[in-house]
């Protein structure tokens, strides 16, 4: 049988512990605050509170950096676009040769990367540091229906499984003398359905059986249910509820005021 | 005695199979504190049936269900499955599909969550439980770290946690060890005779449930055919046989004796059973048993592993110091407990992994300074499960997957699909999609995808796991044959029979470390074997009770001995 690695580190544990509704409230308030302001450097403010977040959870920076890698290639890549498609607008930073690397093809793309790299960092520090039975509490507690909540507690149980099938696949698939960083784009992809295919199936099928655990297991999600974990608000969930309220509250007032966007020099024409 | 569980009449087809019944005019009654074993072939309707007791038929499936289950007073067909769940535990084939909590006491706390229990009384019935199955010193453990007995006898806390009138398993311990098959049965055999449990076990291993079950009712085409005390069930040996069951070694050495009227009592069903009548058989002169002497030349090795150490990343050792040779047409097991390093070593034959200590040479070459595709031409590697490998909508097209892959002509895959549709059974079965095969025909075909690569070397992790006895006997003549042919043949096992019978060698490991390495007569009869958790096959135990210095591991020489 496989050895599935949980998706929770052992930091869950070490302080501070905060409430697991103080942690997804987090996670929603980095994912509003970024939406809300545009400015480069309010922007780089919630980013510098993500990686407080991420010094206070005591999670591995290399192990967060490799869960975050396709983001962190999404938003270079992202960057790099804005840069090259804004490159004859506004004025020039800096030039690299003959490529002018102007304010707003920098700014714009530094906001969208700076976006991308704080929701990812933030849901994966409250997820990494949250064990799935908390998770689904609190989303109870926060009067989200059951049935959500367990989706959202089956899938966080189900990532580390597929990522273990996900291995055992492409090993089996290396086996038979497919070389999948070999070839063109085109032949790459179709190499690729040779595990994406099984994956997909074997997705049906663990899901099928564990839903067929969950009735054996007599869950409803329409009926009434124990939740056993203890969920308290302390000091330190107050303190943050109030910071996270404050700043989001004056984030809205400064955007309806007229502050907090891009500034005019700065935008994409 | 109270009755428990009473069927009638049950007809059950599944949804869109409305002409094929999965269970076909069942009748069975259960009483209280009985132990019931059903065994029967894959697709005889024995997990339907299991189904049909906690009401997740019709409920969950959907289905046509005729006929009526009632099962502690309640009506399957009237009452919901999370509410037959409070009477009827049920614990799935597969451990790790049940797991649903991040530590142990989660995961036992859920089901009784669901039923809205008071907190104290979730946490006295959780640590209860984990008592009963002996798991209490692993409650904050994380279940993804505990060996598959572990799992499964948590999947029985997690059942027994509702305090059920019935316990019904669907083959509990098909996917495990020696150690966790072993773990689970003395489990159930508690839970039964100390604390009364009624249990219904879908198992068609007889020597494993025989020692325990009160009962056995066979089954075949969804029909109860035969059933009684097994002791009965075993007289009536066409009848087990007819349903493609295994007879016990014990039970089959009789039955050959008794054919050559050396043998006249009732069948045994234990090794104990079988010593007293059978001491008597020995002949007079007993010869020392000498080792056949080994008089092969030794060919050009196909591979060579000197001094392999291997390491994960974080520095866990699971390889030490293993040198090991494999000559050309041997065929080969690698046995041990789970965690020994069985399949770590097999995936260094062909180069998916690579030793961080030693070296690892295919036909001479070192697995580091080459690719494993290119290995794939010398050692063709066939994983435990075939949904890892099977992926395309015609077997012609996923014989073909691995030759395309080798850069081979079109004319040259053609031929070499071709031929391997012949070995498989004709060329038409090229057409047929391997999606909807059983899972023995779903093995053989990974075995032909790999083998259409013309390999030299064929490693096969856990070949006959899941599958029953028919189908384990298809897989593993086929693969007899190809060793007839020349191939070299290594498989990872469990299964002390299979090697018994067809294996020339057997390594057994240990913590990652050859301890035993030799015929299976030989490896089977010495005292190291324990300390690689593997217990020698029944006829070997038989053997060697009856006579010490015997090295016997088929039913064949201990019949030709005991008949002479």
């Amino acid at each position: 049988m496989a050895t599935v690695p949980s998706n929770v580190a052992t930091a869950m544990t070490a302080p501070p512990r905060l409430d697991p509704r103080t942690k997804l409230l987090f996670s929603l308030w980095v994912f509003v605050t970024v939406s809300v302001l545009s400015h480069p450097l309010l922007l780089f403010l919630v980013f510098v509170v993500t990686l407080v977040a991420v010094l206070a959870s005591h999670l591995s920076p290399w192990t967060l950096i490799k869960d975050v890698r396709i983001g962190l290639f999404v938003s270079a890549a992202s960057w790099l676009l804005w840069l090259i498609f804004l490159r004859h607008q506004g004025d020039v930073l800096f030039s690299i040769g003959s490529w002018h690397i102007t304010e707003p093809g920098f700014f714009n793309g530094a906001s969208v990367a700076i976006r991308i790299v704080a929701i990812l960092l933030a849901f994966l520090v409250v997820f990494k540091t949250t064990t799935n039975r908390a998770v689904m509490t609190a989303l109870y507690r926060l009067h989200v229906s059951v049935p959500f909540a367990m989706v959202v507690g089956i899938t966080l149980r189900l990532i580390p499984q597929l990522k273990a099938e996900h291995a055992i696949i492409v090993e089996a698939q290396r086996s038979r003398a497919v070389e999948f960083e070999k070839g063109g784009l085109i032949s790459r992809m179709q190499k690729h359905t040779a595990y994406i295919i099984p994956l997909v199936l074997r997705t049906l099928k663990i899901t099928s059986d564990l839903s067929l655990a969950l009735e054996t297991r007599a869950f409803d999600p329409y009926a009434q249910r124990t939740f056993s974990e203890d969920l308290e608000f302390r000091a330190a969930d107050w303190i943050v509820l109030a910071l996270m309220a404050l700043t989001l509250a004056a984030g809205i007032g400064a955007r309806v005021a007229g502050f907090g966007g891009m500034p005019v020099a700065w935008m994409a024409k | 005695m109270k009755s428990i569980v009473q069927i009638r009449d049950l007809t059950y087809s599944y949804r869109r199979q409305r002409n094929r019944h999965a269970l076909a005019g069942v009748n069975l009654e259960i009483f209280q504190g009985e132990f019931v074993t059903i065994a029967g072939r894959a697709g005889a309707g024995k997990s339907t049936l299991c189904y049909a007791l906690n009401g997740l038929i019709p409920h969950s499936f959907g289905g046509r269900m005729e006929g009526e289950v009632t099962v502690c007073g309640l009506k399957t067909r009237r009452t919901f499955v999370p509410e037959l769940a409070r009477h009827v535990g049920f614990v799935l084939q597969n451990a790790e599909s049940q797991l649903v909590g991040l530590t142990v006491e989660e995961d036992v706390c859920f089901g009784l969550e669901n039923i809205a229990l008071p907190r104290a009384e979730v946490a006295r019935r959780a640590t209860a439980a984990l008592k009963t199955v002996r798991l209490e010193n692993y409650a904050q453990r994380s279940p993804w770290t505990l060996s598959g007995g572990q799992k499964q006898r948590l999947a029985i806390a997690a059942a027994l946690a509702f305090q059920p009138e019935l316990l019904v398993l669907d083959n509990p311990t098909a996917e495990l060890d020696p150690v966790g098959k072993q773990e689970v049965m003395s489990t159930l055999g508690r839970l039964n005779s100390e604390l009364g449990v009624t249990l219904i076990v879908v198992n068609p291993e007889l020597e494993e449930m025989l020692p325990y079950a009160s009962r056995l009712v066979l089954m075949d085409a969804g029909k109860v055919t035969f059933q009684g005390k097994p002791a009965e069930v075993l007289n009536h040996t066409e009848e087990v046989e007819k349903v493609g069951l295994r007879l016990p070694d014990v039970v089959q050495v009789a039955i050959q004796l008794r054919a050559r009227k050396r043998w006249s009592g009732p069948l045994p069903i234990t090794v104990n059973d079988a010593v007293a009548g059978m001491r008597s058989l020995l002949p007079e002169t007993r010869e020392p048993h000498k080792a056949p002497l080994d008089n092969k030349t030794p060919l050009q090795p196909l591979i060579e592993m000197e001094a392999v150490s291997f390491s994960y990343p974080d520095g866990t050792p699971v390889l030490r110091n293993i040198t090991l040779t494999v000559q050309p047409g041997e065929f080969i097991t690698l046995m041990g407990p789970n965690g020994a390093g069985k399949t770590t070593l097999a995936k260094h034959m062909n180069g998916l992994l690579v030793p961080t200590q030693g070296q690892v040479r295919v036909r001479g070459i070192d697995t580091r300074r080459t690719t494993v595709a290119s290995l794939a031409k010398t050692v063709g590697y066939v994983f435990q499960n075939p949904d890892h490998q099977l992926f395309r909508r015609s077997t012609a097209q996923e014989l073909a997957f691995g030759p395309q892959n080798l850069g081979w002509s079109k004319g040259r895959v053609d031929d070499a699909v071709r031929t391997a549709l012949h070995r498989l059974g004709g060329e038409e079965r090229g057409r047929e999609d391997p999606f909807f095969m059983g899972l023995a025909e779903r093995k053989l075909i990974a075995i032909a995808s790999v083998l259409v690569m013309e390999p030299e070397v064929l490693v096969l992790d856990e070949p006959a796991t899941g599958a029953d006895h028919e189908a384990t006997l298809r897989i593993m003549t086929y693969l007899a044959e190809l060793q007839r042919q020349g191939m070299t043949i290594v498989i990872v096992t469990h299964d002390v029979s299979l090697t018994a019978n067809y294996a020339q060698r057997v390594v057994a490991l240990r913590a990652g470390e050859v301890v035993i390495d030799g015929p299976p007569s030989e490896v089977f009869s010495r005292e190291e074997l324990r300390s690689c958790l593997i217990t020698p096959p029944q006829v070997t135990q038989l053997a060697q009770t009856l006579d010490p210095s015997k090295s016997i591991c088929t039913i064949h020489e201990l019949v030709e001995l005991l008949a002479s």
